[in-house]
């Protein structure tokens, strides 16, 4: 698709908030995929042409951008919100972990957890951002600060044998990986092939790990996991025979028992980047496919959370994906399966065609992701 | 973030008929490093190829002729009194040059270093079409394209004159004109908000420039090419001769591009309303003499223009600014 240059209406705003990203590479990053977004014909130009010539369309542009509140429309009074999926109940809660050592290099903790400190870069800071009760996605988002959840990723860079005499070029290639992580501020922890714990990205800040994502536990649903969510990274292969180490698996567990004691994060909001990740370019989920299959989610403490619903899918209108389901190995998550479904029932009882009930849904993933973002920036403003 | 499969060095190619150039990011920073895209061919004999191979000038051997690329083909073609061939010729792969692919090859391998690693991504500069033209670009960038990917790169292309606007151009959300004047072609685009809404390339540049004072003074191209880039500069005084006959060339060049801006603006069907106007960033070694700036930003004064400009700049590293376009198009994109 060719990308067209932003008309009068969009552009202001795309320059406005383009200005607030201090980066040149995010700022060119979002620039670039705000106007390809732009380029798609969401909006019926024909009727805001006729509003246009009725002198209001300026005094709405300017709510857009000012207000941190959803654009109201007729598409959300048209979806029903009363078949969403139960509040979940956190049958796994998190353990005691405290403090052991906390010394200008590492940190230990009481499970044994130790983190390295020598890769350790700030970024920017997470300030406050919206989270949206899936119940009212209309409704004004609540604001937090600390992380909600963590997802879990695989670098998938490159491996050498996990072998006595590859040691070396382990070691090489995993310094080289947390380079890389550091400069693009990637994960907020890396978790390399000998089961070391790095802390990259400071918890305190904003990691880029997630891109466009989504993740709901029935109660409260997140757009862009950049701001609440931490990283952590395996570095690993998921194709591989055995894409963790005893030692990694061992590492992810203690870990995690820390992050989600430190935060209350609850058991359900632990979850795969394959799980969350979305692909607003064509409306499909799993654009990122690390950890589709084969996460040892009891290993690591954690039920078997590919049995959750997908909010991208159940909230948000986003469809199954072949790439995904082939990452998968074939096989849908159980989480996955049963919120197709759900959706196939809203949309009846809606009395709509699931394509056009699914498309409804997706202009409300555009009106919550902009109300996250323009909630963001105004949170950074002051 | 397994859809970036493996996570690998990312770099931007600069490819200009001149120079290849390569930008890579060191932390915060920007590096870079540039090899002439040029080339020097002397008889084979074994003391010479000893000699070459003892003092580590990069150089091959084909059809009973030595070939020395890169940097050192300038200084070997100085000491032999011969020019310099190209692999390219105006901003595109020279066909009249059979090696050129497989010089270009070896140019890039020794910015690189050596062949990609599993994940590695490149991120290239395209010439734009002539105005008025198609052009053999789309040839050319394959050709490149397919020699980076068989070279281990995951590749993307970027018109040159755009990498310029993404190189120079973050301050105004990569809203502006960015004009490469290079060795082949000059490369004009205009952005607005990033997305590109007009290019094109003008064959008058350094190359043309060098060719027609040396068919006027009678100096060999090359002599003329240092002498410009060594000495030249606009100063109004035409005492010496090589640096009259420059300036009317380079005045021949601007006005070409001028004329070409406006003709483009008349002609592009989609031009965007832009409520403010727009900064001109130059870049490419053959803006580099002093009073370029100056000279260009007449011509486009009086120009009248539809959009209006509201400076007319040098690139902070002008002869690096393409090649950390392509390098931020990449970061951004790939």
């Amino acid at each position: 698709m060719a990308i067209k240059a932003p008309g009068l209406l969009i552009a202001p705003v795309l320059d406005w908030r383009a200005a607030r990203i201090n980066d040149p590479i995010e700022r060119l990053r979002f620039l670039r995929a705000a106007t390809t977004r732009a380029s798609q014909p969401l909006i019926d130009v024909g009727r805001l042409k006729s509003i246009q010539k009725k002198g209001v369309v300026s005094v709405l542009l300017w709510a857009c951008v000012l207000i941190p509140l959803p654009i109201p429309s007729t598409v959300r009074s048209s979806v029903n919100m009363r078949t969403m999926p139960p509040a979940l109940q956190d049958q796994n809660q998190p353990a005691r972990v405290w403090t052991i050592d906390d010394k200008p290099t590492f940190e230990t903790y009481s499970n044994g957890l130790r983190i390295e400190k020598e890769f350790v870069t700030a970024n920017r800071a997470r300030g406050p951002y919206a989270v949206f009760p899936t119940k009212r996605l209309d409704a004004k988002p609540e604001m937090r600060t600390q992380p909600v959840g963590i997802v879990f990723h695989s670098t998938e860079s490159h491996q050498a044998p996990f072998e006595q005499a590859e040691t070396r070029n382990l070691r090489r290639l995993g310094r080289g990986l947390l380079g890389y992580v550091r400069q693009i501020h990637a994960y907020h922890y890396v978790i390399d092939r000998f089961g070391q714990v790095y802390r990259v990205v400071q918890e305190s800040d904003v990691a880029f790990h997630a891109g466009a994502s989504i993740w709901g536990d029935g109660q409260l649903s997140y757009v862009g996991l950049n701001s609440g969510f931490i990283a952590v990274a395996f570095e690993a292969q998921t194709d591989s025979e055995t894409p963790l180490s005893a030692a990694q698996i061992h590492a992810g567990r203690v870990l995690t028992e820390m992050l989600r004691a430190k935060y209350q994060i609850a058991s359900y909001d632990c979850v795969t980047h394959a799980q969350v990740s979305v692909n607003p370019q064509n409306g499909k989920i799993g654009y990122h496919t690390d950890w589709a299959t084969g996460f040892p989610w009891a290993a690591i403490g954690l039920p078997d959370n590919y049995k959750l619903p997908l909010a991208s899918v159940y909230a948000f209108g986003f469809e199954d994906d072949d790439s995904l389901l082939s990452a998968a190995g074939g096989r849908r998550w159980q989480g996955l399966a049963a919120s197709l479904e759900l959706v196939r029932q809203q949309a009846m009882t809606a009395g709509l065609p699931a394509e056009e009930y699914r498309r409804r849904l997706q202009r409300r993933f555009q009106d919550v992701s902009n109300s996250a973002i323009l909630t963001r920036e105004r949170g950074e403003e002051q | 973030m397994k859809h970036a499969k493996n996570i690998g060095t990312v770099v931007g190619l600069d490819v200009g008929t001149s120079r290849v150039v390569l930008a890579e990011r060191l932390g915060e920073e920007f590096a870079y490093e540039s090899q002439l895209n040029a080339f020097v061919a002397i008889p084979f004999s074994k003391i010479t190829a000893s000699v070459l191979e003892k003092e580590g000038v990069p150089h091959s051997v084909q059809n009973g002729e030595i070939i020395i690329h890169g940097n050192e083909s300038e200084k070997f073609a100085e000491l032999m009194n011969t020019e310099i061939r190209r692999t390219m010729t105006r901003g595109t792969l020279d066909a009249k040059e059979p090696e050129s692919l497989n010089l270009m090859r070896q140019i890039v391998t020794a910015l690189t270093g050596g062949p990609a690693d599993p994940g590695d991504r490149i991120c290239f500069t395209v010439p734009a079409a002539p105005l008025g033209g198609e052009g053999n670009v789309t040839y050319h960038e394959s050709t490149v394209r397919h020699m980076l990917e068989d070279m281990g790169y995951q590749t993307k292309s970027i018109n040159e004159g755009l990498a310029v606007i993404y190189g120079e151009l973050e301050n105004t959300n990569y809203t502006g004109i960015g004009i490469s004047c290079g060795g082949g072609l000059c490369n004009v685009a205009m952005a607005y908000l990033s997305v590109p809404v007009l290019s094109f390339s003008i064959p008058k540049a350094g190359d043309y420039i060098d060719s027609s004072a040396a068919a006027v003074t009678g100096e060999r191209a090359n002599c003329i090419r240092i002498a410009k880039e060594q000495n030249f500069h606009f100063n109004g005084y035409f005492g010496e001769k090589i640096q009259q006959v420059l300036t009317v060339y380079y005045d021949e060049m601007i006005s070409s591009l001028v004329t070409g801006l406006s003709e483009a603006f008349t002609t592009a069907g989609n031009m965007p309303r832009i409520g403010r106007p727009v900064p001109l960033v130059l870049s490419g070694g053959t803006a580099l003499p002093a009073g370029f700036r100056d000279r260009f930003e007449k011509a486009i004064t009086g120009a009248d223009l539809p959009v209006k400009i509201s400076e007319v700049r040098l690139a902070s590293s002008p002869l690096h600014a393409a090649a950390k376009g392509a390098l931020v198009a990449a970061l951004a994109e790939m």
